[in-house]
């Protein structure tokens, strides 16, 4: 199976087509679920009542399907300002792998920027369970307090 | 300083680089005797034992070194220094239980900075060519910002051993750095699982017990 994925274009275009496919009926789920019909539970926020760093992703995705870019933008900004990175990386990883089936990109990618990105995401996590006026606005709809 | 072929930052006096295994110029710091060490450390040279070797050096600090090829490339390298030295130590009257700690101290800090012999046993199958660190730091953000905290132990587990390969070729320990890339790999597929069921968790649980509430904390 990895070698037959290595060396054959064709297996690679195969394996990407259903990962694509995965996606797009990823994508159909959320856009005909509204947030108060099927929901997306945060394992993490139903166990400990704390907003992760994901928390408001499902509602930002499903805004975004929508059109709906600042309500996306209320729901979790860090999530959809890396969103536009997050989507580049994949699908340069995913045209490298299925041209050459190698992997060129990762080791172009500033170790440095990366530790930064996740250090960020991490006290962004902190920083949006604090129920003070300006770190409140980084909760799941804490943007609708002054938009 | 930055490797000369692909740029990364990489630490002073390296010889390699450790992300794509690119020979970096000698940098001055390093001094002479590396460059002059470059040509010796084949495999094949001269075994050094008998024209450079002090008769003082005792039988167990020899076996320590012998069976590695680094030992060659920096006992050759240190052939100058050790012979200048035990002049110097003749002269003095020193100890003979002194020298040998003190050449021991060198090697020991010569093959630190050398990584040369390494690179030459681990040639074809660099232990960084899939760059561990860069991919289990994605991993982590991107389960961080979508699958949530499932994924996130893991991934730091991973993300630990992957900067652990990087000082390990750094310092010239290749089968530190083989062990810390086996594990790094272990984790980066255990970290993926982990985002995957926390995925299929989370749908699960919505779509079972939520099912008309209003939770959509996701």
């Amino acid at each position: 199976m990895g070698s037959r994925l290595r060396e054959s274009r064709k297996a690679r275009i195969g394996v990407a087509v259903c990962a694509a496919a995965a996606v797009c009926a990823a994508a159909l789920y959320l856009y005909f679920s509204t947030p108060q019909g099927v929901p997306l539970v945060c394992v993490f926020n139903s166990v400990t009542g704390l907003y992760c760093p994901g928390c408001g992703t499902g509602r930002a995705c499903y805004s975004i399907l929508h059109g709906r870019f600042l309500d996306a933008f209320c729901y979790n900004p860090l999530m959809t300002a890396l969103l536009p990175l997050i989507g580049l990386y994949i699908a340069a990883r995913a045209l490298d792998w299925i041209i050459t089936g190698r992997n060129h990109i990762d080791k172009k990618i500033n170790v440095k920027f990366l530790t930064g990105v996740l250090v960020v995401v991490l006290i962004y996590g902190v920083l949006r369970n604090i129920p003070v006026f300006p770190f409140t606005l980084l909760a799941p709809e804490g943007f609708w307090q002054i938009l | 300083m930055n490797c000369i072929k692909c740029y990364q930052e990489i630490p002073d006096g390296s010889k390699f680089c450790p992300y794509c295994g690119a020979a970096q110029v000698a940098v001055p710091e390093t001094g002479t005797a590396d460059t002059q060490a470059e040509p010796a450390a084949q495999p094949n040279t001269v075994q050094p034992e008998e024209n450079v070797r002090p008769d003082t050096v005792q039988p167990e600090t020899s076996m320590q070194y012998q069976d590695t090829q680094s030992y060659n490339a920096g006992y050759q390298g240190t052939s100058g220094y050790g012979s200048g030295y035990q002049n110097d130590a003749q002269q003095n009257n020193y100890q003979n239980g002194y020298q040998n700690n003190y050449q021991n101290g060198y090697q020991n800090n010569y093959q630190n900075g050398n990584y040369q012999a390494p690179y030459q046993q681990g040639q074809g199958e660099l232990v960084n060519g899939t760059p561990y660190l860069v991919m289990s730091i994605v991993l982590t953000v991107i389960s961080t910002i979508c699958c949530c905290s499932l994924a996130i132990p893991f991934g730091i587990v991973a993300i630990v051993y992957s900067a652990k390969i990087n000082s390990a070729v750094t310092a010239g320990d290749m089968e530190a750095a083989k062990k810390a890339a086996k594990m790094a790999k272990i984790w980066l597929i255990v970290a993926a699982a982990a985002a995957v069921v926390s995925m299929i968790i989370s749908v699960a649980v919505g779509s079972l017990i939520y099912e008309g509430t209003y939770y959509y904390y996701y």
